[in-house]
This record gives structure tokens, C-alpha cells and sequence, in this order.
């Protein structure tokens, strides 16, 4: 009996162990929720000040990104959300709208929307800055955040490629073709290539067939600070590359307004725009293939 | 003897209910998905981190050198 008992025991032991095993297992894999970076608009600090009174001012933090969702088996989701700090307080933003060189968001505490924000970036010396507006709680105020330098990590890396080699994959291939032997050849594997490629990349970042795919797609997607920032690093030491073009033409649009801005602009950017202006309309669409309409948006 | 045996079985058996309630209440009813507020809170939480990664606390010093910096 006294054995019977203790088997009993034993086993309700082993049991609710288990249990305890199979139920932390559980929550664990609830959580393998994956939320990356995939579009990084606007990142940046700056000031807001009143529109009515200069002696109104507040320090400003902003983030607008495009972000992917995904939960284990679930597809693929892309949320543009942003967050803002003025002063102390956190506010949420919402509807928004990343650009090439804008970023434009409603701003939301606690559900209730409180005002909008819009920027236009620009460069200023080696760094690129953001002007607008902001609104809040029924005060205007200008505002000016500095974009700061993030990094770009490796899996962000490989999600531009895989994104490239999906909506691209002849070019795709070239590109790889072009620098080195194939990854993978789409028309005789069973599995996306584009995956694989993603794959490779993920754990090659500085292989230069990554490299090269992903400074296709930065060309392409000039609403991406990453993409942005690798772009100005380039056009430091080489202005001749159609994306030093392209990114110049982005600029310009502020530029051109107020042309006072140029006086603290790089010497690359002044040296691009000059070849700009001196160029016919249409040939940087003839040198690559990619009109300025398809660098545009998201 | 027949007593002890019964209750063996009982305690296997409720330790296989009690087992299949825990995961059914931790994967949320069977399901795993998360509702649009959700989602986009994980995404408002993916940016606040990149804030604080890469600005962290910032003050008006760090502001006027940057500025000062840029000419």
C-alpha cells in the first residue's frame, strides 16, 4: 500500500512537472513575435518651438518608421507607425506617410488624436535635418530634428534584398551575377530564391553580392534613411553614381525654394546639382532604366 | 488494491486535463493571433527602441553642440 502511495505521488509529481514544462513552452512560443525595422523614415531629435511665441519651445524626439510584423506562421505584416516625445510626454503616431524626404503623421495620446506633424529633410553640412510643422493640443510650432545615424542591421539588410529580389528578380540576378557566382538561379529551385538569397545575406551582410543587390534597392527607395545615409557615404567620394543623382533631385525640391539653403550644403551635393542643371531632362531615366517615378514611395 | 489502482488512474487522468486546460489558456484559446491594436502597439515599441538606442535622454547641450557642429 505504502509503495502504491508513494508511486502515486511520484506520478502526480512527474504530471503537474510537465504540465509546468508544456505550459512555459507555450507562452514562450506565444511571444515569438518578430517586430523589425523595415522603413526608417525619420529618426531624429530636435526643437519645437510656438509658431506666436519664440519663448515656447520644447525638446522633440521623434521616430517614423515602416515596421514588419509577423507572428510565427502568420504572413507578413507592414505597419508605418512613429513615436513622439515632446518634452517628457509620449505621444503616438498615427496615418502615417513616409516619402522621399517627408514624413507626415497624425499625433495621438491615449486614442485621442492631438495634433499633426509634417517634415521635409534637407542636408546641412554631412548631416541630413528635418524642418516642419507640428501641431498640438491647438499651438503651432515650428519644427527642426536632426536625423541621427542608426545601424542598419543585418537582418534589416537582408529583408532590402529579399524585397529587391522579389520585385526584381532578373535584375536581382544580374546584379549577383555581375559581382560573383549566383546564390541561387530562381528557375531551377523549388523554394523562393528570393528567401534564400535573404538567407545568405542575413549571415553574409558584407558579402559584396549583397552588397550590390542591396545598393540596387537603396536606389529605389529613397524613403528609407538607411538607404539614404549609405547613399550620401557613397556620393562623399563618388558623385559619378546615378544614385548620388537621384538623391540630389530629392533634395533639390527644397532646395529650390529656398535656395539659402545651399550655402551649408556638402560639396558633393552642390557639385551633383550643378551637373544636374547642366544635363539634358530624361538622361538620368536612360542611364539605368529607373526614372525618378520609380524611386518614389513605398 | 483496486482502491490504489483507481486512484493512480484518476490522478493520470486529471493530470492530462489539467495539462490540456494550461494550454489551451496559455496559446489563448488555440489561437495565436493578435488583434490591429496589438500589432501596432509591438510596432510603436520596435521604433520607441530605436529612440532610445540611438538618441537615448537628450538635452539642449547636446542640441546647441550639434547645432554649433553643423555651422
Amino acid at each position: 500500500m505504502k509503495k502504491l502511495l508513494a508511486m502515486t505521488i511520484a506520478l502526480l509529481v512527474i504530471g503537474i512537472a510537465g504540465t509546468a514544462v508544456m505550459a512555459d513552452e507555450n507562452v514562450g512560443s506565444q511571444t515569438q513575435l518578430r517586430a523589425r525595422i523595415h522603413t526608417m523614415g525619420a529618426l531624429g531629435y530636435g526643437i519645437a518651438t510656438s509658431q506666436a511665441d519664440p519663448m515656447n519651445f520644447e525638446l522633440i524626439k521623434v521616430g517614423i518608421a515602416g515596421v514588419s510584423i509577423k507572428l510565427q506562421n502568420e504572413t507578413e505584416e507592414l505597419m508605418k507607425v512613429g513615436i513622439l516625445y515632446f518634452g517628457e510626454s509620449r505621444y503616438v503616431l498615427k496615418d502615417v506617410v513616409i516619402g522621399n524626404g517627408t514624413a507626415a503623421a497624425n499625433i495621438y495620446l491615449n486614442g485621442t488624436q492631438k495634433g499633426t506633424i509634417s517634415l521635409n529633410s534637407y542636408l546641412k553640412g554631412d548631416r541630413e535635418v528635418w524642418a516642419g510643422t507640428l501641431t498640438l493640443d491647438g499651438t503651432a510650432y515650428n519644427a527642426y530634428v536632426i536625423q541621427v545615424p542608426r545601424v542598419w542591421k543585418p537582418a534589416e539588410k537582408a529583408e532590402a534584398v529579399k524585397d529587391y529580389c522579389e520585385n526584381n528578380p532578373e535584375k536581382c540576378k544580374a546584379a549577383i551575377k555581375a559581382v560573383g557566382g549566383i546564390i541561387c538561379d530562381p528557375e531551377e529551385e523549388g523554394v523562393s530564391c528570393a528567401d534564400k538569397i535573404k538567407t545568405f545575406c542575413e549571415q553574409h551582410p558584407d558579402d559584396n553580392r549583397c552588397k550590390v543587390v542591396r545598393w540596387a534597392y537603396c536606389k529605389l527607395h529613397l524613403e528609407d534613411a538607411n538607404c539614404r545615409a549609405d547613399i550620401i557615404e557613397k556620393c562623399k567620394n563618388n558623385t559619378n553614381d546615378t544614385a548620388c543623382d537621384k538623391l540630389t533631385n530629392m533634395y533639390n525640391k527644397y532646395v529650390d525654394k529656398k535656395l539659402e539653403t545651399l550655402k551649408n550644403a556638402p560639396a558633393w551635393f552642390k557639385s551633383v546639382r550643378e551637373r544636374i542643371k547642366n544635363r539634358l531632362p530624361g538622361d538620368i531615366d536612360a542611364e539605368d532604366g529607373n526614372g525618378p517615378a520609380a524611386s518614389g514611395g513605398q | 488494491m483496486k482502491t490504489a489502482l483507481a486512484l493512480i488512474f484518476a490522478v493520470l487522468v486529471a493530470t492530462v486535463v489539467i495539462s490540456g486546460c494550461v494550454q489551451q489558456a496559455a496559446t489563448g484559446g488555440g489561437g495565436q493571433q493578435l488583434t490591429a491594436a496589438e500589432k501596432e502597439q509591438q510596432a510603436s515599441q520596435a521604433v520607441d527602441q530605436e529612440i532610445e538606442n540611438a538618441i537615448g535622454n537628450v538635452t539642449l547641450e547636446n542640441l546647441e553642440n550639434e547645432l554649433l557642429t553643423q555651422g
